[in-house]
């Protein structure tokens, strides 16, 4: 019988999403906080209470800012901090108990979608949806820069 | 080169304590890498980390005391033949068990001068752990070797002295130091109780 990782013995689960920000700036960074708490919000509705880890960085070159949200009362804790750009790099990764996995990443998606920042994720994330988070999302604005690698046109 | 494990729950504020930790050695004049893990496939702390400036190995997409022991033995190796640090802090995910993650380096045949747990106590949510994570939170924690009673700056004294007895009865023998990794607070005088 295979050995459990201490995550199964913990019930711990956890969704890492890759990425690009275009166009970051303060409401983007306020967009971004709240998105963290719908995902909270959403685990604690599902789990019975918020137990785990949320936490995001955008960074250019290495230079960023990181928000990290443990405890909804506390609210999202903004750490460093990054200029207005046309384009950073995101990493995003939710540890938490008690939620499925697949259910949460689902969710995660939609919020990054619904958020109202312009997110390009990258590729690897299968929504039960059906829908293709990837490549999915309007862009409401002309880019003119030849940074995105997601394969569009923007 | 010594190692220290700083081992806790998810949230329980390992991050900002490894990098208060790192600084605090920096100016001692000691070198430090920090090798960084994540459950996530992406990690996130590596980027937080490499933005303060300091040497950053990452181990995102499992957990180094189980699913990712191989390549923690090899990250291992590597920072010894690579940056050859005084200290290397190792920060494992927050449903790690930090007694692995010892057991992989000093199994990693690499010359450590010692390698000791830190187990990092969140405070805050000390209650909610209990009740909800009992036996895997003691696990977490029995093995270490000094555990720091984080976030001590956002409790009350009489909240601070409860937790503290708990622990000291619960995990007897085992030395206390009650922090701040966010102020800094208690950080001197606890590691001044360290082995080394």
């Amino acid at each position: 019988m295979k050995e459990q990782t201490s995550a199964e013995m913990a019930g711990g689960i956890a969704v890492g999403i890759t990425g690009h920000v275009h166009g970051f700036n303060a409401d983007a960074e306020a967009r971004l906080d709240n998105m963290m708490m719908d995902v909270a919000e959403w685990i604690e509705k599902n789990a019975g209470m918020f137990l785990g880890h949320i936490k995001m960085s955008v960074a250019r070159e290495d230079k960023g800012l990181t928000l990290n949200l443990v405890d909804i009362g506390t609210g999202v804790e903004h750490h460093n901090c990054l200029a207005p750009c046309v384009l950073a790099d995101f990493n995003f990764m939710a540890a938490v108990l008690d939620v499925d996995q697949e259910e949460l990443e689902h969710f995660i998606l939609h919020a990054m979608e619904d958020s109202g920042v312009d997110l390009c994720i990258d590729d690897g994330h299968e929504c039960g949806c059906g829908k293709n988070h990837e490549h999915d999302h309007e862009h409401m604005h002309k880019h003119d820069h030849e940074h995105c690698e997601c394969g569009h046109h923007h | 080169m010594i190692v220290y494990v700083l081992g806790g729950f998810l949230g329980s504020g390992k991050t900002t304590l490894l990098m208060r930790m790192a600084s605090m050695y920096i100016k001692m004049g000691k070198t430090v890498t920090v090798l960084v893990n994540e459950m996530g496939e992406i990690g996130v702390d590596g980027t937080t980390i490499k933005s303060e400036g300091y040497n950053a190995v990452e181990l995102p997409n499992g957990c180094i005391c189980c699913s990712l022991s191989g390549e923690l033995q090899s990250s291992v190796k590597n920072i010894k033949r690579d940056y050859d640090p005084d200290v290397m802090l190792v920060e494992p995910t927050g449903l790690a068990l930090p007694h692995k993650v010892e057991e992989v380096i000093r199994t990693s045949d690499v010359d450590l001068e010692s390698i000791e747990i830190m187990g990092i106590i969140d405070c805050l949510r000390f209650d909610l752990f209990l009740e909800k994570r009992e036996a895997f939170f003691k696990t977490q924690i029995k093995y270490s070797d000094m555990i720091l009673l984080n976030k001590m700056d956002v409790v009350t004294s009489e909240e601070r002295n409860r937790i503290m007895s708990w622990i000291s009865e619960e995990f007897q023998g085992i030395p206390v130091y009650a922090v701040s990794g966010k102020t800094g607070e208690g950080l001197v005088t606890a590691l001044q109780g360290l082995k080394k």
